[in-house]
C-alpha cells in the first residue's frame, strides 16, 4: 500500500504505533513520506531514513517479539503530533549490546512527530536508552539461564 | 491556520513561563503557575516528584550551569495538555550531580509533557537524552552506568 492515506496526523501516529505493535513493517510505506527524516537514535546502525525505521523496527521485533505497544498520550496541534507510548514485552534477542535474559521489560518514551503531504516526514523521539539498557543488563545478569539459546 | 483556544493560549504561556525560570532562577513563578501537588512522573534523579522537587531541579541545574540558555524548539497545545520540546547550551561550571567541574560546554536536550487544570501545571512527563548527556559530561562508566550519585548537590 503505498497510495497517499487521508489520515489526520494523530490517526498517522496511531497507525505507526500499530506498526510497532504488529510489526507490519509493509504498512511503513503508506504512513511515512520518502523524504521522511528520523532524529530518533536508531536501535541499529545510523540510517536516518524511511529504511532505516523499517530495520528499526523489525531489531526490536526480534528483539521483544511478544512487544506490546500502547499509546498512553497523544495530542496534536496542526501539523504536529505529540506522542508517548509505553512498551511491554520479553527480551528473547540482543538488544543494546545486550544478550537475551528472558526477562519482561517496560519502557517508554516521547516523540514528536511532524507531517506533511499527508504523511509522517519528521520524527525527534526522547526515550531514555540508558535506563532500558541497565534494565537488560541487570535482568542478564540475574538470570543468563533464561536466555534462549538462538 | 489551526487557532488556539483562549485556554489553549492561557496553558501556552503558563508553560512558556515556567520555562523561563530555567533561565531566570526566578523560583516565585514556580509558585504561582504550579499546583503544590504537582505529581512528576520523571523527577530528576535527587529530586522529589513534586513542585518542591521542580524548584530543587532549577536551582541544581542553575548551580550547575550558570551560564544556560534554553531553547523552545516545539511547542504543541491540545485543550489541557502542553508539550515541549527544549534545547539548552550551557558551560558545566558547577559539577553535574556531585563530579568537579568540567568546564565543557554541551549542548543538550530534552521533552516536557504538561497537563494543567486551571491555569496551573499538575501534571509533568520529562525525558532527556541522558545518554548522550552524560557521555557529553565524561560522567558515563564503561559499564554503561551513570558514574555519578544519584544525589545533586
Amino acid at each position: 500500500m503505498n497510495a497517499v492515506t487521508e489520515l489526520s496526523p494523530k490517526e498517522l501516529v496511531l497507525g505507526f504505533v500499530d506498526i510497532l505493535q504488529s510489526g507490519r513493517v509493509d504498512l511503513v510505506d503508506a504512513l511515512f513520506d520518502p523524504a521522511f527524516r528520523s532524529v530518533t537514535r536508531p536501535l541499529v546502525g545510523d540510517d536516518d531514513t524511511r529504511e532505516g525505521l523499517v530495520r528499526d523496527i523489525l531489531a526490536l521485533r526480534q528483539a521483544i517479539p511478544d512487544a506490546e505497544f500502547t499509546a498512553e498520550e497523544v495530542i496534536a496541534q496542526r501539523e504536529k503530533v505529540y506522542l508517548r507510548w509505553r512498551m511491554v514485552g520479553t527480551h528473547l534477542g540482543r538488544l543494546l549490546g545486550v544478550e537475551p535474559s528472558g526477562a519482561r521489560v517496560s519502557h517508554y518514551g516521547q516523540e514528536l512527530f511532524t507531517v506533511a503531504r499527508g504523511r509522517i516526514v519528521a520524527r525527534i523521539g526522547q526515550e531514555d536508552r540508558l535506563e532500558l539498557e541497565h534494565k537488560l543488563r541487570e535482568e542478564a545478569e540475574r538470570a543468563p539461564s533464561a536466555a534462549p539459546t538462538r | 491556520m489551526q487557532e488556539l483556544t483562549e485556554k489553549e493560549a492561557t496553558n501556552r504561556e503558563v508553560v512558556r513561563r515556567m520555562f523561563e525560570v530555567f533561565s531566570t532562577g526566578d523560583l516565585a513563578v514556580i509558585d504561582e503557575i504550579v499546583d503544590p501537588n504537582l505529581l512528576s512522573h520523571n523527577p530528576h534523579p535527587g529530586t522529589t516528584n513534586n513542585r518542591e522537587g521542580l524548584k530543587q531541579q532549577i536551582s541544581f541545574l542553575r548551580a550547575t550551569f550558570p551560564d544556560a540558555r534554553f531553547t523552545e524548539e516545539d511547542v504543541v497545545v491540545e485543550d489541557d495538555k502542553v508539550f515541549l520540546r527544549w534545547s539548552m547550551e550551557a558551560t558545566d561550571r558547577g559539577g553535574y550531580m556531585g563530579r568537579a567541574p568540567t568546564g565543557q560546554s554541551i549542548k543538550h536536550q530534552g521533552q516536557e509533557f504538561l497537563r494543567l487544570k486551571d491555569g496551573r501545571i499538575v501534571e509533568h512527563h520529562g525525558e532527556e537524552s541522558n545518554l548522550e548527556f552524560l557521555d557529553k559530561l565524561g560522567a558515563r562508566s564503561e559499564d554503561g552506568s551513570p558514574g555519578v550519585s544519584a544525589r545533586p548537590h
